[in-house]
């Protein structure tokens, strides 16, 4: 990872700001190099990374966070702030006033993720420091992510595997119970969440069974039992390292009625025709509309509302964007993750979640341990499983 | 819950002189709307927001990806999506600038929660909403949801009673000396949780079994959090066992020691050190009692008994739709404790060989003092492993 280090390092020495403020938890992850304990979770409880053009890089954490990033192998400056030295974010304030006055900073340029930092906490930082000129920062932040290294491709290609394994590993669990020894959803997704862990993952977050009439919408609560004859929908981001995938896989308890196999098919046909746009030069909605056409012109009904697919790096969503709106051109160092909604028989998604790095060539699939073809059929009657 | 949140928001809404609130926060959109959606929070180049017009139906502003299980789950049943754009908020900005010029009169006050808005997404809004007044509203809510409302702690109750119950029902299967190791012992906590129906999903919903000489830290094996490691808890040694779970979005957050065999002396000694303070926590937490106040006591009892507290830290804080909210029991939070307010308790102690020792027990705030809920068994001891099934 020496050459993210050294592009991010040059980023901000050739960038118009004297340094560079992190608030976003995906950005402190992506500038740092170090993941936080599900910081997400926390909007009062704040970390940051600073990195000025001169001199040592910066993290202002809380204490609970500190040993897990010096564990990471942080090598920068620490300040550590005490939560009892103000309410919610004043704490974080105070240490922010006091670094950036001791780094001689307080008259100076400071570029910020002003698409992560709350006005609140802009008004409390502008306040404290008056003589510190804010800009946003984002679009330098979107540049340098957008492009990955091949540190960074080879980090998500392992999350690809550990994923998919995950998932593979849980539906091993299942093989062999439906319609006798009944497996509730909860645990299915518990299983594919811990097999994911097992296989190396430093986290998940998003984790989705549809099984049934609940597949036709995004989301539902894990709740109920699996039954034979359900077309299931697995939805599932990890990370290992802070680097992150976002794969969705389907599979059928039982045997697929025909109908049930050629609603994949038709998923199938549609990425297929999304993969010959994958490449160097093609505009983002470029894809979107090649996909239009060809399921125009297939009769294939798609979801068009959500696109068809979203960059994947240090967080499971962010850009390039794969809709009618986003006119980025691909590049070699993008990472797609493809993802388009058909239907099932029943209105269920459908869908084949992979994710591929854009090459000078075209496209290479990160996950790749299964072809995923065809829905993984669920059957066997197996009682000590 | 449905119907006391919505007449306490309509209520809270009119005396504080709003026209209409705009809330961009993933706690504070649960929170009004009901709807638990565990991911929202992880996709932070993506936005959602309810808007919440006086004395009219509140509607729900977010990706139309995400619309139909927000429908699925939310008391609130008008939505408007948007298209979302590469790098900017204008979807969701041209989407609440319709709400709120169709629903607001013209000059009226908006109120935005500023502490959980983005910056790009304010400065935007203030652009387009030129005519109106926007004013920050993170006090109302903050007040809304400091103190709960009997179904809420009706809930709670069950999330922190399952949850205790979980740690414990797993704590049963550690032997002495056969004991598995802490990657397996954390998964067995979260199916016990599962077996309660407790939601294990979404980035925090997590446990964490952490054994001597891992507990040093409170995450061992970063960035693996809550995954644990292969190490085995030993006979005399601790094991730390967490929990994090929520039921409806409703959060609970549990910490148990246990001890492989009877505890040495020792470990006795430490593990009433965590009871002491627990018992000092218990006196202060009372009506009228500033937040502070009962770090102050819990602070005193400490340097008293020559306990070696962890500093820099709070000594717990508020749960409810998120698992880390006011009050904070912290030497800054002038918060004055009322009936209603639910803490959790959550002191972390060092023992000679420098483990971090945890305990969490939640608290509410009753007319009289506080009530404390969720126990499965008598804390006042570790749990002490078995040697057999």
């Amino acid at each position: 990872m020496d050459q993210l280090k050294q592009k991010i390092e040059t980023a901000v020495s050739e960038s118009q700001y004297d340094a560079i403020l992190a608030l976003g938890v995906d950005n402190y992850n992506y500038l740092s190099r170090t993941v936080l304990p599900f910081a997400e979770n926390y909007p009062s409880r704040k970390a940051a990374v600073l990195m000025p053009k001169e001199g040592s890089p910066v993290v202002i954490v809380p204490e609970e966070w500190s040993q897990a990033v010096l564990d990471q192998g942080w090598t920068g400056e620490m300040l550590v702030y005490d939560e009892n030295q103000g309410y919610e974010t004043g704490a974080f304030v105070k240490a922010m006033e006091e670094l950036i006055v001791s780094m001689g900073l307080d008259k100076n340029k400071i570029g910020i993720d002003a698409a992560r930092v709350t006005k609140g906490l802009m008004d409390s930082l502008s306040g404290k420091l008056p003589g510190v000129q804010w800009e946003p920062a984002d679009p330098m932040f979107r540049d340098l992510r957008i492009i990955k290294t091949e540190g960074e491709i080879g980090l998500i290609e392992r999350a690809c595997k550990q994923a998919d394994r995950g998932i593979i590993y849980a539906l091993m669990h299942l093989d062999g119970t439906v319609g006798h020894q009944r497996y509730s959803i909860a645990e299915f997704a518990e299983r594919m969440r811990v097999h994911t862990n097992e296989n190396g993952a430093s986290g998940v977050s998003l984790l989705n069974c549809g099984f049934g009439s609940d597949g036709q919408i995004y989301y539902t609560p894990q709740r109920g039992w699996i039954k034979e004859g359900d077309i299931f929908r697995m939805d599932m981001s990890g990370h290992y390292m802070g680097y992150w995938t976002n794969l969705g896989r389907m599979g059928v308890t039982g045997s697929p009625s025909p109908e049930q196999e050629d609603a994949y098919k038709e998923n199938i046909l549609l990425r297929d025709k999304a993969l010959e746009m994958l490449k160097p030069g093609v505009a983002c909605n470029e894809v979107y509309a090649h996909v239009a056409r060809a399921a125009e012109k297939q009769a294939i009904g798609f979801w068009k509302e959500p696109g068809i697919g979203h960059g994947v790096g240090a967080s499971h969503h962010e850009a390039p964007y794969l809709n009618l709106n986003c006119s980025t051109e691909l590049k070699p160092g993008m990472v797609i993750a493809l993802d388009i909604y058909t239907y099932g028989p029943r209105k269920e998604l459908i869908h084949d979640k992979d994710l591929y790095v854009i090459t000078e060539d075209g496209n290479r699939k990160l996950s790749w341990y299964m072809t995923w073809d065809k829905m993984y059929e669920v059957y066997g009657m197996r009682t000590t499983h | 819950m449905r119907e006391e949140i919505i007449e306490k928001v309509n209520a809270g809404i009119s005396e504080a002189g709003y026209d209409a609130i705009l809330v961009f926060g993933y706690d504070n959109v649960q929170y009004l709307s009901g709807a638990y959606l565990h991911f929202p929070q992880s996709f932070p180049d993506r936005y959602m927001a309810v808007f919440w017009t006086k004395d009219e139906p509140a509607t729900c502003v977010l990706p139309h990806e995400w619309e139909s299980s927000f429908l699925n789950l939310s008391w609130i049943n008008k939505t408007r999506t948007y298209n979302e754009k590469p790098g900017s908020p204008s979807g969701i900005v041209e989407a609440a600038v319709h709400i709120a010029k169709n629903t607001v009169r013209k000059t009226g006050r908006i109120g935005i929660d500023v502490n959980r808005t983005p910056l790009n997404v304010y400065n935007r809004l203030k652009g387009a909403l030129e005519d109106f007044e926007l004013v920050p509203c993170d006090d109302l809510l903050r007040e809304l949801r400091l103190r709960k409302t009997p179904q809420e702690l009706k809930l709670l109750d069950e999330v922190v009673s399952k949850n205790d119950q979980s740690i414990a029902g797993h704590a049963h299967h550690i032997l002495v000396l056969q004991a598995n190791g802490e990657m397996n012992i954390t998964e067995g906590i979260r199916t016990h949780a599962i077996e309660r129906e407790l939601d294990e999903v979404g980035h925090q919903a997590i446990a964490q079994a952490v054994s001597e000489p891992n507990m040093k830290t409170w995450w061992p094996s970063a960035p693996m959090f809550g995954i644990g490691l292969d190490k085995k808890p030993l006979q005399r040694e601790w094991l730390r066992m967490e929990l994090v779970s929520t039921v409806n979005g409703y959060w609970s957050n549990g910490v148990r020691m246990l001890s492989m065999d009877d505890p040495t002396d020792e470990m006795k000694e430490d593990y009433q050190s965590l009871v002491t303070l627990r018992e000092a926590a218990r006196e202060a937490l009372k009506p009228g009692a500033k937040a502070s106040d009962v770090y102050s006591a819990v602070k005193a009892t400490a340097d008293e008994n020559e306990i070696k507290l962890e500093s820099k830290v709070t000594l717990g804080a508020g749960i409810g739709a998120s698992n880390y909210e006011p009050p904070y029991i912290s030497a800054a939070d002038e918060t004055e404790l009322e009936p209603g307010m639910i803490i959790v308790f959550a002191p972390a102690i060092r023992d000679a060989k420098d483990n971090l020792l945890m305990a969490k027990d939640t608290f509410i705030i009753t007319e009289e003092g506080n009530k404390l809920i969720g126990w499965w068994k008598d804390w006042r001891e570790p749990f002490i492993a078995n040697y057999t099934y």
